[in-house]
């Protein structure tokens, strides 16, 4: 079975057949992350991807993205393996735990950023796909900025691009506005292309700050 | 040191297990070691699979040396006894414990004297009681380990274990600091010279200095990044060695992105521990699907717990820590950053406990 096959089937709630979900995979969702065939299974199976019949795909040889509604997946490929598993807009995490919050300032200078990415880290990019990821992040960004928002970065982690559409998926750091500026990361999706431009983020972190074990 | 020797020896990255436990001819010389195993990569990943998911826990026996001695900051653990004992406890606490290689970074330093630097997560059910934790609670456990062994003829001779021990209390529902201060009441009873090693391993942090980086090794850019931290205080110029973008995963589920947050992790550690030292212990490096390099360098630091920060109010305490750190990197630069160490075992130096 092919990585596209087995990601469409996951996404449906679905066991793959076959072995392309590696048992080294790790699946991040809200925050969280677990590994293993069995607790992605579970995962998925009780929330499969809305949209997952008429998902769109999108690949590379290192990479997979499966854009439903609202809800996306993005897989980390080694030849037909997936390696590694991001849901985005949807899902929860099995047995959400505690977190040790980090204090951190993204930017270290006055002048704020607001979409971190590096061509290098992809490698498959060419100069004129590095331009278009950037350009379609900053759409990305534009879709995750919202009032009552006091800050919001995009680490860019991974682009998979094919001839007509292209996939960016991002780590988002948000911090809200007011007294009390409740905040934390999540990850966000945006494609372009053949289908428009879809944008999918998380819902914004609700946790408590938890800065101390 | 070769890193990227004996190009047949693949990292474990991307492959599926039954591919790595396929039996077959020796792809590389491994002198004294048993005939299944055929590379060093398949010799960790095919026992720790035979000892811990098929159960056979008696190979501890033929897999470590009898005064092998494994270093963990609760304290070390001596000869292949305790190993077979330890492993069959944790097994009936959580008897589905899957062992999952996620790489091993390996060394050959001198001939035939192989490291490993063996990044492990487990899935598990916490099926049966335990000693501190208490009652089984069916939860679901699994937290990030990582192994360095050195390894002689079939046999670890020594071992350095870092684990993730904060999110494998909170995952149970317990609390590292009960947990760190009923172990540090425990400490204080008894021979209090059975904590010297700590004593030890903080003056060899002090006084040591870092191993020696062949020049040309991967492990070059990060050492440095480490020093320049920790030991200069020089974040910004420390974290040029990372991506922008930087995929970070610190314990305690410590789960972030870029530079910023980087330093973040560091300087938790920096504001709390003053008049530190910080020490690199051992590096390896090995090549990555993708053209991508994986490094592990191991860590300690020494310093005096006298900041408030994640541990909590300072305790004027000279603490210890060891940790490794797993690190990718692609185009010359770091694009993910797991690093591990026992911050339990940090509350219960705080808490009173390992020794004077």
């Amino acid at each position: 079975m092919s990585a596209t096959s087995a990601l469409k089937a996951l996404a449906l709630g679905n066991r793959p057949d076959g072995d392309a979900l590696l048992s080294t995979c790790r699946y991040e969702c809200r925050g969280g992350d677990t590994i293993g065939q069995e607790a992605i299974w579970e995962a998925m199976a009780l929330e499969p991807l809305a949209g997952a019949s008429d998902a769109q795909a999108i690949a590379t040889p290192m990479g997979l993205a499966l854009i439903g509604s609202g809800d996306a997946l993005f897989a980390d490929l080694y030849g037909d393996y997936i390696g590694r598993l991001w849901r985005i807009g949807g899902g929860s995490c099995p047995g959400e735990e505690p977190a040790l919050d980090v204090p951190f300032d993204p930017d270290l200078h006055q002048r704020r950023g607001d979409v971190l990415f590096r061509g290098a880290d992809h490698p498959l990019l060419d100069a004129a796909g590095c331009t278009a990821a950037e350009a379609a992040a900053h759409m990305l960004l534009d879709a995750a900025r919202g009032p009552g928002l006091h800050r919001v970065r995009l680490f860019v982690l991974r682009v998979v691009a094919d001839a007509g559409s292209m996939a960016v998926l991002a780590s988002v750091h948000r911090l809200a506005g007011g007294t009390a500026r409740q905040g934390g990361f999540g990850f966000g999706l945006v494609s372009t292309g053949n289908r428009g431009v879809a944008t999918i983020v998380d819902p914004l972190w609700k946790r408590a700050w938890t800065p101390r074990l | 040191m070769i890193w990227d020797q004996d190009p047949a020896v693949l990292s474990p990255v991307g492959q599926p297990i039954e591919t790595l436990l396929e039996e077959g001819p020796r792809r590389q010389r491994l002198e004294g070691f048993e005939p299944v195993y055929r590379d060093f990569v398949d010799y960790i990943i095919r026992c720790t699979h035979r000892i811990w998911e098929e159960k056979n826990i008696g190979l501890c026996r033929n897999h470590y040396s009898a005064d092998c001695v494994l270093h963990m900051l609760a304290g070390p653990a001596v000869g292949a006894g305790i190993v077979t004992q330890n492993t069959i406890g944790t097994l009936g606490a959580y008897p589905d414990r899957m062992v999952i290689g996620e790489d091993v970074i390996w060394s050959e330093d001198e001939p035939q004297t192989f490291y490993s630097s063996h990044r492990i997560t487990s899935r598990s059910t916490h099926m049966g009681d335990e000693a501190l934790v208490g009652a089984a609670t069916l939860r679901a456990a699994g937290v990030t380990t990582i192994a360095d062994c050195k390894v002689v003829g079939n046999r670890i001779v020594e071992e350095w274990l870092v684990r993730d021990n904060a999110r494998a209390l909170w995952q149970v529902g317990a609390y590292p600091h009960a947990f760190a201060a009923v172990a540090a009441e425990a400490d204080r009873e008894g021979d209090p010279q059975r904590h010297d090693w700590r004593r030890s391993w903080i003056d060899r942090t002090r006084t040591e200095g870092d191993i020696a980086v062949p020049e040309g090794h991967p492990a070059i850019l990060p050492a440095a990044m480490l020093r320049t931290a920790f030991a200069d205080d020089l974040y910004g110029e420390a974290a040029k060695a990372l991506s922008p973008a930087v995929d970070i995963r610190w314990p305690s589920n410590r789960r972030g992105a870029g530079r910023g947050y980087w330093i973040g992790c560091v300087m938790q550690l920096s504001a709390m521990l003053h008049r530190r030292t910080f020490r690199l212990e051992l590096v390896a490096a090995r090549p990555l699907p993708h053209g991508d390099t994986a490094v592990a360098l191991r860590w300690t630091l020494a310093g005096f717990h006298d900041g408030i920060g994640p541990w909590g109010p300072p305790s004027g305490r000279e603490l210890l820590l060891l940790a490794v750190s797993h690190l990718r990197i692609r185009g010359g630069a770091i694009v993910e950053d797991t690093t591990m160490f026992d911050e339990v075992s940090a509350l219960r130096q705080i808490a009173g406990g390992l020794g004077a």
